[in-house]
């Protein structure tokens, strides 16, 4: 077992973690339950979360590579009360059906906005091809990016 | 602009709880003295335990529990329609994952090491693995006294003489692939023993009356005091549909062997080797025709692939059995639906239920005549098609919405831009570009087979201050059933979508209403609720009525306002509530919903099928490269008769998404198999649609043809979305490439052996056994 400690959300966790466990397991120990378990092999994108502002599956991270950074989750971006613009318009374009693909998509959609604040329809596509969803059939999900940075955009002129 | 829907255009009432990560899945609750369960499977697909060594796996630290057949503490019978399938195996194992030992320990890590300690010894045996050899006389037995579970049949005139007096007949044999339901939570439960003696169960499923049906009866319990609740369920597409009675009843298992709560979440690998998948099937398709295009006589033998048990199969092929003629009236019909043991995958429900494998079939044939008549495709149905005059299905019933048949193929000819795209100059480069068409009926509902289960509830109770709580018993997987039932609540009772709070399915709420499948959710929930409000409003108009002083009769509730005609007298609904409760009224009420009874003969297929029928078509352009037989799609058209659209936004996602999975099932999705094993379970190699896969272009129309029998005239979109997609891929690739296509999913490797065998090379079939 190893002490570590990392920030998720602005707030600072100290936990103890054996070598091998993912940086997945021990958010979600630690119930940071919007992170999903679809897979454990990086392919189904559910688990994705951003440290140190990069977008990325925490089942490919071990935990002890968290030491000392800085994690967000879908938690820090926005509540039922004051949601994130993203979070907005994914509700507003009807992109979530059963949800299990919704908090790291938003993650994946909130890092690529912070890097081009209008990505063209092939950027989103590309940004967003490493979350699978089962549900929607990705159309109203890329709708959904597009509004979000028009949203975004909006709020900035404000 | 909102062009259909009754809907107000509220955000469906899960959303918000979706996007903040804060609804909860069933992995997502940790009940204090919380253990972990796992599973031992069988590596091979066919074998005899000679001995299972659990003594190192009960050492390991923190390990609670580690179960054979004979620690059992039920009995170890699973089966859902025949008892064939045990809980754990103890002597012949059968599929590879057959489930040999359970584990439950105090960590994820304790437990993966126990399954690691556990020794097992099985004696391979012979297994069958093609499923057209299940009736040989030297094939092996795989479960019971044959591999044949059941039979079902359609017999309509006689199609000998059809065969006699036809003057073209056009035979194929159709191999098409299965599919896993990928959706993106897997299964899972979660299990635990109530002080009082109940039981409560979480867990992620379509159908959460399966669940404590099963549950209850292995820990010997009365249904009353298994208490399941359905979390939040991150798809299903019927893979929840009895599947999840497995873990369900293994989690009890453990926790009434440990008397603490268990979870049981399966690992992605093991959940797509072991739960149940879309049906390989292999259809035998002759059909007989005039010169004129007149289909005269169809003959079908379709062998139905169902793996080790039979689990929900037979319920699967015998829809697939009536809906494999399709929309047309033929007089002559023979259909052979043979349900069958093999080693292979465990074959159970999937959105369509074994009707987009027949459509598969049928609809190559339609375009193959076509072909060998010179007409087109749209002509050949036209001519075969269900219609006014020629009202008749397989069943031998005449459609009272047969009319619908023609005008859905005037709408898909027009909006997928048929004309232009099919006579365009065959192009002869590397990249042939083609478009094809498959259209559907589709029994809404459950068959007459399974109209026991036809049935539904919702319990309603209105509030003191308005507001108005509803449960149901259909569930909501992530299709939008809460949404559609709390519109159908507002509507019918004439108030805001907003006063309306509808519950996920809790058994100790409602009474058991079936299996949400057969995208029955709409129909059946929304007639119950009609019902109950049938029940409510009057209660409700009559205290109004007191309190203006009108007569009852004189009153009207709409927006949430009781007012007369001329509009003279007013009151608030907030208002009678809070004055009902003060004149202590009942305000709760159950409304319940039977399916009508059916008279159908199992022998022949004739009788009344369905309650309803709805029908579909897909249009889908594709882009071949010839040089490595990929296939892109350009655009897809939908059309759908669905009776009347509830929710816009609702019915864009379902056709969406039934569209995307439907391309992933033709082009990309495969079972590599090797002696019953999946070589490819785990997303890394089972290839489903990403974003990039999206088409650039959906087109979709609905027809609103209210439907006497829906709620609101509704009909249900769930699977005939994706039903014709296939039909319609596997046509267009047979019109860019002028090679006949029989085989499914058109990955690049089975479009090359198509090409080459069209190029005089027979050698297709062979090698790929
Ligand atoms: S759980 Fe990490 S990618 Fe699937
Ligand atoms: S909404 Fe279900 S997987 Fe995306």
């Amino acid at each position: 077992m190893m002490d570590i400690s990392f920030k998720v959300n602005g707030k600072e966790l100290h936990v103890s973690v054996t070598g091998n466990e993912s940086l997945l397991d021990v958010l979600r120990k630690n119930g940071f339950t919007s992170v999903k378990r679809g897979c454990s092999e990086g392919e189904c994108g559910a688990c994705g979360v951003i440290v140190d502002g990069v977008y990325l599956k925490s089942c490919l991270m071990l935990a002890v590579q968290a030491h000392g950074r800085e994690v967000m989750t879908v938690e820090a971006l926005g509540d039922v009360q004051e949601p994130h613009p993203i979070q907005v318009a994914v509700v507003e374009e009807g992109a979530v059906q059963c949800g299990f693909c919704t908090p790291s998509r938003i993650l994946a959609s909130y890092s690529l906005l912070q890097n081009s604040p209008n990505p063209s329809d092939d950027e989103v596509k590309e940004a967003l091809d490493g979350n699978l969803c089962r549900c929607t059939g990705y159309v109203k999900q890329l709708s959904a990016v597009k509004k979000a940075a028009e949203l975004i955009g909006k709020e900035g002129e404000a | 602009m909102k062009k259909y829907g009754i809907d107000q255009g509220l955000p469906r009432p899960d959303a918000h709880a979706k996007v903040t990560g804060k609804a909860r899945y069933v992995n997502d609750y940790h009940p204090p003295k919380m253990l972990i369960g796992g599973i031992v499977g069988s590596p091979v697909a066919s074998g005899r335990i000679k001995s299972i060594d659990v003594s190192e796996a009960r050492r390991v630290p923190g390990i609670h529990a580690v179960l054979t057949a004979d620690d059992l503490p039920g009995p170890n019978s699973m089966g859902i329609i025949y008892d064939d399938q045990p809980v754990l195996v103890k002597d012949r194992v059968r599929m590879v994952g057959d489930r040999l030992v359970l584990i439950a320990g105090e960590t994820r890590e304790a437990v993966e090491e126990a399954k690691r300690r556990v020794k097992v010894d099985i004696e391979p045996l012979p297994g069958l693995y093609d499923v057209t050899r299940a009736l040989d006389p030297d094939a092996p037995v795989v479960n019971g006294d044959s591999n044949l579970i059941r039979e079902f049949k359609v017999i309509h005139g006689d199609v000998e003489s059809a065969a006699h007096d036809a003057e073209i007949t056009i035979s194929g044999e159709y191999h098409i692939g299965g599919q896993e339901h990928a959706y993106l939570e897997p299964q899972g439960t979660l299990a635990f023993p109530e002080a009082d003696g109940s039981w409560t169960v979480y867990v992620t499923a379509q159908c959460p009356f399966y669940v404590r049906a099963a549950v209850a009866r292995f820990l010997k319990l009365p249904i009353s005091m298994v208490h399941v609740v359905q979390t939040v369920t991150g798809g299903g597409f019927g893979g929840k549909e009895d599947y999840p009675n497995e873990p369900a009843v293994c989690a009890a298992a453990l926790a009434k062997v440990t008397g603490r709560p268990v979870k049981l979440i399966y690992a992605r690998d093991y959940d797509m080797q072991v739960t149940t998948k879309r049906h390989p099937m292999v259809i035998r398709h002759t059909l007989h025709a005039r010169r004129d295009g007149k289909v005269v006589g169809v003959d079908l033998e379709i062998l139905v692939d169902a793996g080790a048990y039979a689990g929900l199969s037979t319920v699967v092929a015998e829809r697939a059995n009536i809906s494999s003629v399709g929309p047309y009236e033929i007089p002559n019909i023979r259909v052979s639906t043979k349900v069958l043991y093999t080693n292979n995958l465990f074959g159970g429900p999937y959105r369509g239920f074994g009707a987009p494998q027949v459509a598969a079939a049928h609809e190559s044939q339609m375009d193959r005549l076509a072909s060998a008549l010179g007409m087109d495709p749209f002509e050949v149905r036209r001519i075969n098609g269900v219609s006014r005059e020629h009202p008749m299905f397989a069943s031998g019933e005449n459609l009272p919405q047969a009319h619908i048949y023609p005008e859905l193929l005037d709408r898909l000819e027009e909006l997928s831009g048929w004309k232009q795209y099919r006579n365009q100059p065959a192009s002869s480069g590397r990249y042939r570009e083609g478009i094809g068409i498959g259209t559907i009926i589709y029994g809404v509902n459950l068959h007459s087979g399974g109209q026991r289960l036809d049935r539904s509830a919702a319990y309603i109770i209105v509030q003191q201050d308005g507001s108005v709580n509803v449960a149901v018993g259909v569930t909501e997987m992530g299709q939008g059933a809460l949404a559609a039932m709390r519109t159908m609540a507002a509507r019918a009772l004439g108030i805001s979508e907003d006063l309306i709070y509808v519950t996920q399915v809790d058994t100790n709420q409602v009474p058991d209403s079936g299996p949400t499948v057969a995208s029955r959710a709409t129909v059946s929930g929304g007639r119950a609720i009609l019902d109950a409000v049938s029940k409510l409003r009057p209660r409700f108009l009559e205290v109004a009525a007191d309190m203006l002083g009108v007569s009852p009769g004189a009153l009207d509730l709409r927006d949430g306002v009781f007012s007369t005609s001329d509009g003279s007298a007013l009151v608030s609904w907030p208002e009678v509530t809070a004055e009902y409760y003060v004149r202590r009224l009942n305000p709760a009420v159950v409304g319940w919903f039977r399916s009508p009874d059916r008279e159908y003969d199992h022998d022949t297929g004739q009788g009344r099928a369905y309650m309803f029928y709805a029908f579909a078509g897909h249009a889908v352009r594709v882009r071949v490269d010839t040089e490595t037989g990929k296939v892109d799609v350009l655009d897809v058209t939908a059309v759908h008769d669905v009776g009347r659209v509830i929710s816009e936004v609702g019915i864009e996602g379902q056709v969406h998404g039934g569209v995307i999975q439907g391309l992933g099932w033709a082009l990309l999705e495969e079972f590599r198999m090797k002696e019953g094993r999946m070589l490819n379970a785990g997303f890394t190699d089972y290839l489903i649609p990403t974003a990039m896969d999206a088409p650039a272009d959906i087109k979709m129309y609905f027809i609103e043809d209210p439907e006497p029998q829906g709620p609101f005239g509704a009909k249900g979109i769930g699977e005939p979305s994706f039903i014709s997609v296939g039909a319609a891929v596997m046509n267009a690739v047979y019109h860019a490439l002028g090679t006949e296509v029989d085989i499914l999913p058109l990955t690049p490797e089975n479009v090359w052996r198509l090409m080459n065998r069209s190029a005089g090379n027979n050698a297709a079939r062979e090698d790929e056994k």
